[in-house]
């Protein structure tokens, strides 16, 4: 057979009927944009995150406690590996005194060294080469914490007893993204200065790390097997390069698998676009093929005529959206950006692109020659009669083989979106049920206004109604292609609605969004008539005394702390309570052992706080707003 | 060799479990440059008849010899093939391919045959019915008849032994009717061709050699060859 003749006719076959072909052509070019797009973007996350969780950690392996490390363990430690830097974090209050903000921040004191991967990014630059080499004199502040309190660089902050200048604004540093930083900011100083904070007392709520750097090649999971046991024994976590990753990978897990769930929904609306609108086509063009027929065109040779057409614009379409799809994934990290732990850097991933044109191809060639197949029973009788209509009782075989192959390529193509054969096969049947249905129901909404015709209706309402079982029909066709289109927009959107239902707390109104902490009294009147003023109701208000135990049963801590049978932990005797008072239980409280406070009871005569003597007079309140 | 033999065809359609013999035990034969017309009135079979000597359809029973080729033993694609080798068609409302110019409707069979240079042939042709400047046309882009003149060239370019044409004057006025016919006589002597005519027009009829007549699916009077 004439191969070029072929090619031939399909190029001039196509010439007249191209809006035609463009509406086959989208559906390929988004489907495949949506999935060049989407895959290259997971491509980039994970290459970004494999590259990067060093530079996330900063560090081979970290270790770290809420206690100082055991004493007994130190020769081992230091054994591990020479290059090594200490620190010590903790929550505590900053002041800055030019401009008097306050705030609660995450002070970190860092021995010099770290970060033995990725690098401070700070203003001015030099700042941070100086606290790594350990010259530092003062501390590092977090850009968040100085654009809050309008402080700069050369101003002074204040961190417990010690005033120090800032040195440098921290514009990134390993390991934090821009969203972990406004929750909780961090101010740097060097490790030498920690003592002079006055800040560490025993059951202050200190963290312990130390930071390795080993040499290139290291098996770090290896190096650390034999201390394993004795680390755990002494409450110490290690983390390496490849936990981090892991991690990290799994918290973005539900974002890049709602996203090739978008992808595979994309691409399947693109095959029901294809199969519809090559159906369609096809009707149309049924005239031509019997007049080629009875020219003497075999049934292959027609077929082929219009696979060739379908598949050469599927191929087209396919790099399009390829090409569609890479423009997309440069515009996914920017809008995305800021929530990622990496910089997702942009590169066209060729997995990606390379996988995109080979499905574009095979679903134009799958979906079309569905509805193409029927061109090879065509019969050449129509050229005499124009509404004859071909003898389809008897089943098509390679009709029966496409189907399969359709069904392969379908649960091929979940697999390799999800890696488990148990949901793409599941996807697989559901969306078979739901072909069935539809397919019911479009024959059996055909057979019932068939059968109860409302032949009182007006002419242009009758004739509509006709039109949907008249001969060449295409009831179930738009049924059965609106449905399933509707069915996975749907599946979509309750996908969505179960992610953002699993990360939102709660979507009722009655939720804070806004907590303000640490109120002292003599300030509450100010907060008030702030909040008044910008019209903003306050929820709450949580009073909170800080405490320290005095004694539990009548035995004072000092006696405890001598009976080391007692088994209440050191820190739990000396640390602070933030303790509060209330009349009644919040609705997210609940009482789990004990009688309730009695409604009536005033602060003052709270039986618990009498029974719990403080030592401490420091006391301030929470606001919870809205 | 006869160039069409037909004996005792018979078609029945059964639709809603009912069965309707459209066409009843007709028999005839053709010798090749004969030329022989149909007729009878609407419903009578006349196009059935066609569409089964020219192997578009099969027959229930009965046998149709095209160019001593048994065709009711071919499958589909075997009668194409035959088609594309000895037989050429003109039809009522001219079946040329709307998405080709009219040069390329001319070439299609010829193409078909795995035939090279047909551009040329195809010229000629468009020449010898009076197209030759409108090769480049699209079929909306000419009259009826012109379209008529194209699909005239078609049959013709595969140099045919018999000619199918069903009313091929059904859908022109009468000026542009005789145009066309002249044409097709002319052509179909200058060819030698068998031609099998399908008509209501007993003006067009009587051009033929031969004359069937057929009502209810059956031959009612068959006038013997006479020279013109
Ligand atoms: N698929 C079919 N099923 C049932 N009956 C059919 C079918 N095709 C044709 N017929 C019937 O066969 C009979 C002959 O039709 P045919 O088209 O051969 O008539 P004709 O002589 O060409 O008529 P006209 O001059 O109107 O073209 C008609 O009664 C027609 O209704
Ligand atoms: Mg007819």
């Amino acid at each position: 057979m004439n191969f070029s003749w072929l090619v031939t006719m399909a190029w001039r076959d196509s010439r007249r009927s191209r809006s035609r072909l463009a509406l086959f052509m989208s559906s390929i070019v988004l489907g495949i944009a949506a999935l060049v797009g989407i895959n290259s973007f997971g491509d980039n996350l994970a290459r970004s995150i494999r590259e990067q969780a060093r530079e996330l950690l900063g560090a081979d392996l970290v270790l770290s406690s809420t206690q100082p490390f055991d004493p007994k363990l130190l020769p081992a430690l230091q054994k591990l590996g020479q290059t090594r830097s200490d620190e010590a974090s903790f929550a505590s209050l900053v002041s800055f005194p030019r401009t008097q903000g306050v705030r609660l921040a995450q002070v970190r004191a860092l021995g010099p060294g770290f970060p033995y991967y990725g690098d401070w990014e700070t203003q001015p630059a030099a700042a941070g080469a100086q606290f790594k080499a350990g010259q530092s004199v003062g501390a590092l502040v977090d850009d968040v914490l100085l654009a809050q309190f309008d402080a700069r660089v050369g101003d002074s902050v204040k961190v417990g007893s010690l005033t120090v200048p800032i040195v440098g604004r921290v514009l990134k540093t390993p390991g934090q993204t821009g969203f972990s930083a406004a929750v909780a900011p961090k101010v740097f100083i060097p490790k030498n200065l920690l003592a002079a904070t006055g800040l560490i007392r025993p059951g202050s709520r200190v963290q312990y790390r130390t930071y390795y750097r080993f040499a290139p090649g290291t098996d770090v999971a290896a190096t650390i097997k034999p201390l394993e046991s004795k680390l755990e024994a002494s409450n110490i976590d290690s983390d390496t390069v490849a936990s981090r990753q892991q991690q990290t990978g799994r918290a973005f897990q539900d974002l890049t698998r709602f996203l090739s769930l978008v992808a595979f929904v994309a691409l399947l609306l693109g095959c029901v676009g294809v199969a519809s609108a090559v159906n369609l086509y096809v009707q149309e063009k049924l005239a031509s093929v019997a007049v080629l027929r009875c020219l003497g065109a075999s049934g292959r040779q027609a077929l082929l005529i219009y696979l060739i057409q379908t598949s050469g614009l599927g191929l087209l379409g396919a790099i399009i959206g390829a090409a569609l799809g890479a423009v997309v994934q440069l515009v996914l990290p920017q809008v995305l950006g800021s929530f990622l732990p990496v910089t997702v850097s942009v590169a066209v991933s060729p997995a990606a692109v390379g996988l995109g044109l080979l499905t574009g191809l095979a679903m134009a060639v799958l979906f079309a020659l569905l509805p193409l197949l029927a061109i090879r029973r065509v019969s050449p009788l129509r050229v005499l009669r124009a509404s004859f209509e071909e003898d389809t009782a008897t089943p098509d075989p390679l009709r029966g083989l496409v189907l399969a192959v359709v069904g392969l390529f379908i649960v091929g193509f979940a697999y390799a979106q999800t890696r488990e054969w148990k949901q793409a096969l599941g996807f697989g049947a559901g969306l078979l049920l739901a072909l069935g249905a539809l397919a019911g129901l479009g024959l059996g909404l055909r057979y019932q206004l068939r059968r109860y015709f409302p032949v009182g209706w007006s002419y242009v309402a009758r004739q509509g109604l006709a039109n949907l079982f008249r001969p060449q029909n295409q009831t179930v066709t738009l049924i059965i292609s609106l449905g399933l289109g509707t069915f996975l927009l749907a599946t979509l959107f309750l996908t969505q609605g179960l992610l953002l239902g699993r990360v939102q707390l709660s979507a009722s109104g009655r939720q804070p969004n806004l907590v303000l902490f640490d109120i002292q009294t003599e300030q509450e009147k100010g907060v008030e008539q702030l909040l008044a003023k910008q019209a903003i109701p306050v929820m709450q208000r949580v009073p909170i005394v800080t405490m320290r135990l005095a004694a539990i049963n009548r035995r004072t801590v000092g006696q405890l702390r001598k009976d080391t049978a007692s088994g209440v932990p050191l820190f739990a005797l000396t640390r602070e309570y933030r303790v509060t008072y209330r009349d009644t239980l919040s609705a997210s409280e609940k009482l789990v052992a004990g009688t309730p406070p009695r409604p009536a009871a005033t602060p003052a005569a709270c039986p618990a706080c009498r029974s719990m003597p403080t030592t401490s007079s420091a006391s301030s309140s929470s606001w919870v707003i809205r | 060799m006869t160039s069409l033999q037909v004996e005792n065809l018979t078609k029945t359609y059964t639709s809603g479990g009912r069965q309707l013999t459209v066409l009843h035990e007709v028999s005839f034969s053709l010798q090749p440059a004969d030329t022989f017309a149909i007729v009878g009135p609407s419903g009578s079979g006349k196009t059935t008849l066609l569409g089964l000597c020219a192997g578009l359809d099969r027959a229930t029973s009965g046998s149709v010899w095209l160019q001593g080729i048994q065709l009711d033993k071919l499958s589909e694609d075997q009668r194409a093939a035959v088609r594309n080798q000895h037989v050429g068609f003109i039809f009522q409302n001219f079946q040329l391919l709307p998405t080709l110019t009219a040069l390329e409707n001319v070439q299609v069979p010829l193409e078909l045959r795995g035939e090279r240079n047909v551009a040329r042939q195809a010229q000629a042709l468009l020449e010898r019915v009076g197209l030759g400047e409108r090769g480049h046309h699209y079929p909306t882009q000419l009259s009826g008849g012109e379209q008529q003149r194209v699909s005239l060239a078609r049959a013709f370019a595969n140099r045919p032994q018999i000619l199918f044409a069903d009313e091929p004057t059904g859908n022109l006025d009468p000026d542009t009717s005789a145009n066309v016919v002249d044409l097709l006589f002319d052509l179909n002597k200058e060819a030698g061709t068998t031609l099998v005519l399908v008509t209501h027009d007993l003006e067009l009829a009587a051009k033929t050699q031969r004359i069937m007549r057929m009502r209810g699916g059956k031959v009612v009077e068959a006038e013997a060859a006479r020279t013109r």
